[in-house]
């Protein structure tokens, strides 16, 4: 007699009844049954298993990195020791040629994430980012009044020589929502464009809140679920003209919001 | 393939706006763990952002208290880090040796707690009290290994296995519900749950 069939044997796992002839194959053959067993043990895991697992909190990432020293690094030290894992699969090892530790990594052109679509992007500058989420783009600057409650406010810190005062942020409720209004007048024109950022605490999340005229205020749609609590780092970028969606690892201003 | 063909993950180049920006959806876990081994400070952050759900959830349930699996997940990554060098890819994948300093850790707390409760019964010159039982950290590894698994498993099979496992629900209702031919929602099932058997099986887990 031939064995039962696999989707059977997973069926029977999931304590679901099958025919009378499966089951009587299955009486006799321990072939059929050892799989049954250990689908079974699997299945039993699986039941047993929490439907999700419950994520660490915000504070050990950063205490991970504050008890490796990772904290605190200077600006700029990071650099060329981050983003260093190569992005596609890689090809077998016996067509990849030994390369000298110079040798540029040769990059794969990397998916647009849409807007709106959640997807692992990499973290920028001193930021050493692990997943970080793509919220919906208001397309920034848009002129929505100053008017509403302050909720929280944040003092951004030049990072870079050539801004000589800082910046500030304002988060305001207004009857659509939070709005975050950005003064960052102190910038000077550049090329490329200036991108305002929320970032989590642990630096693992970034959320881009949309583009930023040189030597203007904007004000920006905190994203609906988006919580400045969990992402109250506003940090301003300069982002070349590359249609890269990422962060550009370069930050000119950073503050903390307080609320 | 084994991970040792893998080409190496880190490279030591300056970084220019052509070289950032890495998505890392198309990083492999094989490359995420050659990466932490070499000090792959992004390796890290990757690791971390993979599988330490696996390793809290399951200090959670090993341990009941929140605190103490928050302090766990924190020195089971520092120790890792620390001891990146011991870490061999050939031997085992990294969320293994990642849950295997989490196994001792949580034996760590647990020895500790008796110790506490064998010095209290000495001061205070009692009977010892009756010592809390380890739990079966094998057997929380397994079952959070299997949740990490499930969730990594692609829609619908991800929902179709949920719906069995968790809702009871046997084929033909899903079937019903997700409006799919059955031949579909039982192929599913049995890929899905070889996927998760294997998954077991790297990581040496009995079944």
């Amino acid at each position: 007699m031939s064995h039962s069939d696999p989707t059977t044997l997973a069926l029977v796992a999931l304590g679901e009844d099958i025919d009378p002839a499966d089951a009587a194959h299955l009486a006799q053959c321990e072939q059929c049954l050892t799989e049954v067993a250990e689908l079974t043990e699997v299945v039993t895991l699986g039941r047993e298993a929490p439907i999700e697992l419950a994520p660490a909190p915000e504070h050990v990432w950063a205490g991970i990195r504050a008890e490796l020293g990772l904290l605190g690094a200077p600006e700029g030290s990071d650099r060329g020791r981050v983003l260093t894992l190569p992005t596609a699969a890689p090809a077998p090892a016996a067509e990849v040629p030994p390369q000298p530790d110079t040798t540029v990594v040769p990059m794969r052109p990397r998916r647009r994430p849409m807007l709106g679509v959640a997807a692992v992007a990499a973290a920028a500058g001193a930021l050493v980012g692990g997943g970080l989420v793509w919220a919906a783009v208001d397309e920034g600057g848009q002129p929505i009044g100053p008017q509403g409650q302050l909720v929280a406010q944040a003092v951004l810190d030049p990072l870079t020589a050539d801004v000589a005062q800082p910046g500030q942020a304002e988060v305001l409720d207004s009857p659509d929502g939070q709005v975050i209004r950005v003064d960052a007048t102190a910038l000077p024109a550049r090329d490329g464009f200036y991108e305002v950022w929320l970032i989590d605490e642990g630096v693992t999340k970034l959320v881009a809140l949309g583009a930023l005229p040189a030597g203007s205020v904007g004000t920006f749609t905190v994203p609906p679920g988006i919580s400045i609590e969990d992402f109250p780092v506003v940090d301003i970028s300069l982002e070349p003209l590359d249609g890269d969606p990422a962060h550009s690892k370069e930050s000119l201003m950073r503050g903390v919001l307080e609320v | 393939m084994s991970v040792l063909t893998l080409p190496p993950a880190v490279r030591r180049t300056a970084p220019t706006f052509g070289t950032i920006g890495v998505v890392l959806t198309d990083v492999t876990d094989a490359q995420v763990a050659a990466g932490f081994r070499d000090g792959d400070e992004q390796a890290l952050n990757e690791a971390y952002r993979r599988w330490s759900g696996l390793v809290h959830a399951t200090a959670l349930r090993a341990t009941g208290n929140p605190e103490d699996a928050a302090d766990i997940t924190q020195t089971v990554f520092v120790n890792a880090w620390r001891g990146r060098g011991t870490y061999r890819p050939e031997a085992g994948s990294l969320p293994g040796w990642l849950m295997t300093i989490t196994r001792r850790r949580i034996a760590d707390h647990w020895e500790s707690r008796s110790r506490d409760a064998r010095t209290r019964a000495a001061v205070e010159a009692t009977e010892p009290v009756e010592e809390a039982v380890p739990p079966e950290v094998e057997r929380i590894a397994a079952q959070m290994l299997l949740a990490d698994e499930l969730d990594r498993l692609g829609e619908p099979a991800r929902r179709i296995v949920r719906m069995a496992f968790y809702e009871d629900l046997t084929h033909s209702q899903i079937a019903d519900r997700l409006q799919m031919p059955i031949g579909t929602v039982k192929s599913h099932i049995r890929r899905s749950l070889d996927r998760l058997r294997a998954r077991m099986v790297v990581e040496d887990v009995a079944l």
